[in-house]
C-alpha cells in the first residue's frame, strides 16, 4: 500500500465518520431542543388539562363555621399566602400569556371553597364547582360582620399579601368566587388521538390482513397480481396531504350517506385506514411468509381446509409480525398531521366526539405553530409526548422481532 | 354386516355435508381475501380519479369564476386574496428546494451507509443504525417545531453574517436543510440494504486484486448498490415533495417568485395547499385540489425521470450485476 493510497483511504474514511457524525448531531440537537423547550411545562395540568381556559363563577350558600382553622399539610413556600380560616393558599404567578395571576396552591378538603356551585346561567348552573389547586382566583366576594358585601382579589389590583389578611380579618362568609381554570392542556387531543387510533385500526387491520392473505395464499403469479402489488407500492408513495384530499372527495360523500357532516374524527379515521393499508399489508405478508411452509402443509395433510389452516395455523404463527405491523401503524397515526388537517379540522377540542372535528396531538402542534406567535413551549411539550410514544412503539417492534427471531432459531 | 354398512352410509352422508359446508367457507373466505386485495389495489386509482376530477373544476366553471389553466401552470404570482393563481413559480420553488435538499442528503446517506456496513463493526454499527432509525421515526410535525425554532435561527444568523436580512429565517435555505434532514434516513436505510445485498464475491475479488478495503467500498461496492441507492433517492425525493406540515411552518409563503435567493422566503406546492385553512368553500378551497393534482404529476414525473436515469446507469455498468 503506497502512502498516497493510505492518505486517500483515511480521508474517505473520515468523510464517512463526518457524515454519520452530522446525523448524530442533528438527532441530539432535535432532542435537546424539544426537551429543553417542553420539559419544564410538561406536568399533570398540561397532560390532562383542557386547552381552552375556563372561567368559573361560584356562589356559596352554606354558613361558614367562623371558628374553623385549617393547617396546611406541609410547610408552604415563602411567596404563598395562607388563609387559615378558609383553608387555602395563594401565590402570585406569571402565566403563559405573561399576566399576573393568583394561583391556588393548596385547598383543604374541608375548605368552604370546595362547596361552590356554578352561578352562571346555562346548562351547568347549580352544578358543584369545587376550587382546586392550580386554578386562578380573580375575584372574591365576602360578607363582613356588618353584613356588607366586600370584593377583594386581583380584580381590585391587590396582591395576595394585601387581600388575604383583609379576608382573614373581616369575612364572615364567602359568597362569590371568580376563578379561572388555566388552559393550555392537551387532554382533548390525547383523547382524540386514542379515538383515531382505535377507529383507524378497526377499519384498516381486517382489510390489511385479508389483503395480505390474498397476496400470500391466493394470488397467482400473473399480471393481475403484479398490478395489485405495484398499486399497493404506489399507494405507499402517495404523500399524506393527498390522502387528505382523498378523504374529502372520496370518503366524505360515503359517510355523508350515514349522516356525517363535515370534518370529523370518523372521516380522519377512514382516511388514515387507507393510508395505513400499504404498511399493514407489507408487514403482514412478510410475517406470513416467515411462517415455515411445513406448518401449512402439515395442517392440510391432517385434513384441515384452507380457511382452517390459515386461521388456526398460519395466522397464529405470524402473530408477532402482525402485532408489530399494528404497532407501526399506531406510531404512524400518532405522528400523522397532513392527512388529518383537512379531514379532522384544526379546531382544538376539549371533549372530542367521533362525529365532530377535533385535533390529534400532531395536528395540535401544527395549530400551535401557526399564526403570528407560535407557542413553542406547548408545541415542544406535546412533541415530547409524541416522541416518547413513537420511539417506545418502535422499540417494542424491535424487541418483538428480536424475540421471535430467537424463538425461530431455537 | 348390514348394520355396519348403514353406519358407514350415515357417516359418509354426514361427512359429505361437513365437507360441503367447509368448502363453502373456503370459497367465502377466499372471496373475502380477494375483495380486500382488490380494495387495497383500487385505492390508488380511486385517489387519482377523485382528486383529479375535483382538481379540474376551477378550470371548467362559469366564465367569471374560471381560473385560467395556462396562467395557473406558468404564472409567477399567487394572490389568493386577489383571485390570482399562478402556480408556475411554486412548481419551480418546490423542485429547487426538494432536489437540492435531496442532493444534499444523498452523499451523507451513502457515506453513512458505508460506515455502517463496511467500517463500523458490531455494537457501533448497531448504534449508528439506531440513530438513522430514530431519525426516520420522528414525525414531521416534530421536525417542523425543530425547524421553526432552530434551523430558521441558524439561517437568520448566517444571513446576518452576510448582511442580509431575512423574514425571521423563514427561507428556501431553511426548507432545504429541513428536507435534507428528513430525506436522509430513507436514503441511508435503502443504501444500507443495497450494500448488504452486494454479493460477497465482488468484495473478495476486489480485495484479491490488491485494492484496499476503502477502495473496494467506494469503487466496487457502492457502484454495485447504485440501484438501491437510486431507489432511496427517489423515495426521499417523494417525501420531500409531499412533505407538508413541517415545510409550511418555515416556507414563509412568498406571494411571487421563483425565489432564487436562498435567504428569500419561498412557497411550495404543499405549503400552498395548507394556507388559508379556514376557507371551506369557493375557489380558494377548490384550487387546493388542483395544486394536489400538480403535486401528484410532479412526483410521478420525478419518479419516471429517476427511473430512466437508473436504467441508463445500469446499462452503462452492464458488466456488474
Amino acid at each position: 500500500m503506497t502512502r498516497i493510497r493510505k492518505i486517500k483511504d483515511t480521508v474517505m474514511q473520515s468523510f464517512t465518520w463526518i457524515a454519520s457524525g452530522i446525523s448524530a448531531w442533528v438527532l441530539v440537537a432535535i432532542l435537546v431542543f424539544i426537551f429543553s423547550n417542553g420539559w419544564k411545562l410538561l406536568d399533570r395540568s398540561v397532560l390532562f388539562g383542557d386547552y381552552h381556559a375556563k372561567n368559573i363563577v361560584s356562589g356559596f350558600s352554606d354558613e361558614h363555621d367562623v371558628n374553623a382553622t385549617f393547617t396546611p399539610p406541609e410547610p408552604l413556600e415563602d411567596d404563598e399566602v395562607i388563609s387559615t380560616r378558609f383553608g387555602f393558599a395563594v401565590r402570585d404567578e406569571i402565566d403563559k400569556e405573561k399576566n399576573h395571576v393568583h394561583t391556588l396552591t393548596w385547598v383543604d378538603d374541608h375548605s368552604p371553597l370546595r362547596n361552590g356551585k356554578i352561578t352562571t346561567a346555562g346548562p351547568t348552573q347549580g352544578k358543584p364547582a369545587p376550587f382546586k389547586a392550580g386554578m386562578n382566583i380573580n375575584k372574591l366576594v365576602f360578607i363582613d360582620g356588618s353584613g356588607e358585601e366586600i370584593t377583594v382579589g386581583r380584580f381590585k389590583q391587590q396582591s395576595p399579601q394585601e387581600w388575604i389578611p383583609i379576608l382573614e380579618r373581616d369575612a364572615k362568609q364567602i359568597t362569590e368566587f371568580h376563578g379561572k381554570e388555566p388552559g393550555g392542556g392537551m387532554r382533548g387531543s390525547l383523547v382524540a388521538t386514542l379515538m383515531l387510533i382505535g377507529l383507524s385500526l378497526l377499519f384498516s387491520v381486517p382489510i390489511g390482513i385479508f389483503a395480505a392473505i390474498y397476496l400470500y395464499a391466493i394470488a397467482k403469479q400473473n399480471r393481475l397480481t403484479m398490478f395489485v402489488r405495484s398499486s399497493i407500492e404506489l399507494l405507499a408513495g402517495v404523500p399524506s396531504i393527498i390522502f387528505s384530499m382523498m378523504g374529502i372527495t372520496l370518503i366524505f360523500p360515503i359517510i355523508q350517506l350515514f349522516g356525517a357532516s363535515g370534518q370529523s374524527i370518523i372521516l380522519g379515521s377512514l382516511t388514515m385506514a387507507v393510508l395505513l393499508l400499504p404498511v399493514l399489508i407489507r408487514q403482514t405478508e412478510e410475517a406470513l411468509r416467515s411462517v415455515p411452509s411445513s406448518y401449512a402443509q402439515a395442517s392440510l395433510a391432517l385434513g384441515a381446509t384452507q380457511t382452517e389452516t390459515l386461521f388456526r395455523v398460519v395466522l397464529p404463527s405470524a402473530r408477532n409480525g402482525i402485532f408489530s405491523a399494528c404497532l407501526l401503524a399506531v406510531s404512524r397515526i400518532i405522528g400523522e398531521s397532513a392527512a388529518l388537517i383537512f379531514t379532522m379540522g384544526t379546531a382544538i377540542q376539549d371533549s372530542p366526539s367521533v362525529g365532530s372535528g377535533a385535533t390529534s396531538l400532531a395536528v395540535q402542534i401544527y395549530v400551535l405553530m401557526g399564526g403570528e406567535n407560535p407557542n413553542f413551549e406547548l408545541a415542544s411539550a406535546i412533541s415530547i409526548v409524541i416522541l416518547i410514544l413513537v420511539l417506545a412503539l418502535n422499540l417494542t417492534v424491535k424487541v418483538v422481532s428480536a424475540l421471535s427471531d430467537k424463538k425461530g432459531k431455537a | 354386516m348390514g348394520n355396519t354398512n348403514e353406519n358407514y352410509m350415515a357417516s359418509e352422508a354426514k361427512f359429505a355435508k361437513i365437507r360441503k359446508r367447509r368448502r363453502g367457507t373456503d370459497v367465502l373466505f377466499r372471496n373475502l381475501f380477494r375483495i380486500a386485495g382488490v380494495i387495497a389495489a383500487m385505492m390508488v386509482i380511486l385517489i387519482i380519479i377523485f382528486v383529479t376530477s375535483r382538481g379540474v373544476r376551477p378550470f371548467l366553471g362559469s366564465a367569471e369564476e374560471r381560473v385560467d389553466l395556462k396562467y395557473f401552470l406558468t404564472g409567477t404570482r399567487w394572490r389568493a386574496d386577489q383571485g390570482i393563481y399562478g402556480l408556475g413559480f411554486v412548481i419551480i420553488n418546490t423542485l429547487i428546494v426538494s432536489v437540492t435538499g435531496g442532493l444534499l442528503a444523498l452523499p451523507l446517506a451513502i457515506l453513512s451507509a458505508v460506515l455502517i456496513t463496511r467500517i463500523a463493526k458490531g455494537k457501533l454499527s448497531i448504534f449508528l443504525t439506531t440513530i438513522v432509525e430514530t431519525l426516520a421515526a420522528i414525525p414531521s410535525v416534530v421536525y417542523g417545531v425543530f425547524a421553526a425554532g432552530k434551523i430558521t435561527i441558524l439561517v437568520r444568523d448566517l444571513a446576518n453574517l452576510f448582511g442580509i436580512s431575512t423574514y425571521g429565517g423563514n427561507s428556501s435555505l431553511a426548507v432545504i436543510l429541513l428536507l435534507a434532514i428528513m430525506t436522509y434516513p430513507t436514503m441511508t436505510t435503502l443504501a444500507v440494504s443495497g450494500i448488504r445485498a452486494v454479493p460477497k464475491e465482488l468484495d473478495s475479488a476486489s480485495l484479491a486484486l490488491g485494492a484496499t478495503p476503502t477502495q473496494t467500498s467506494f469503487k466496487v461496492i457502492v457502484p454495485a448498490a447504485r440501484s438501491s441507492i437510486a431507489t432511496g433517492f427517489t423515495l426521499g425525493l417523494g417525501r420531500a415533495f409531499g412533505e407538508a406540515t413541517a415545510v409550511s411552518m418555515i416556507a414563509g409563503n412568498a406571494l411571487a417568485g421563483p425565489s432564487w435567493n436562498p435567504f428569500d422566503i419561498t412557497r411550495t406546492l404543499t405549503s400552498t395547499m395548507l394556507t388559508g385553512l379556514h376557507e371551506t368553500s369557493g375557489i380558494d378551497y377548490e384550487i387546493r385540489f388542483s395544486v394536489g393534482v400538480v403535486l401528484m404529476i410532479v412526483i410521478v414525473s420525478m419518479n419516471l425521470l429517476v427511473h430512466a436515469a437508473k436504467r441508463r446507469l445500469e446499462k452503462k455498468g452492464g458488466a456488474v450485476s
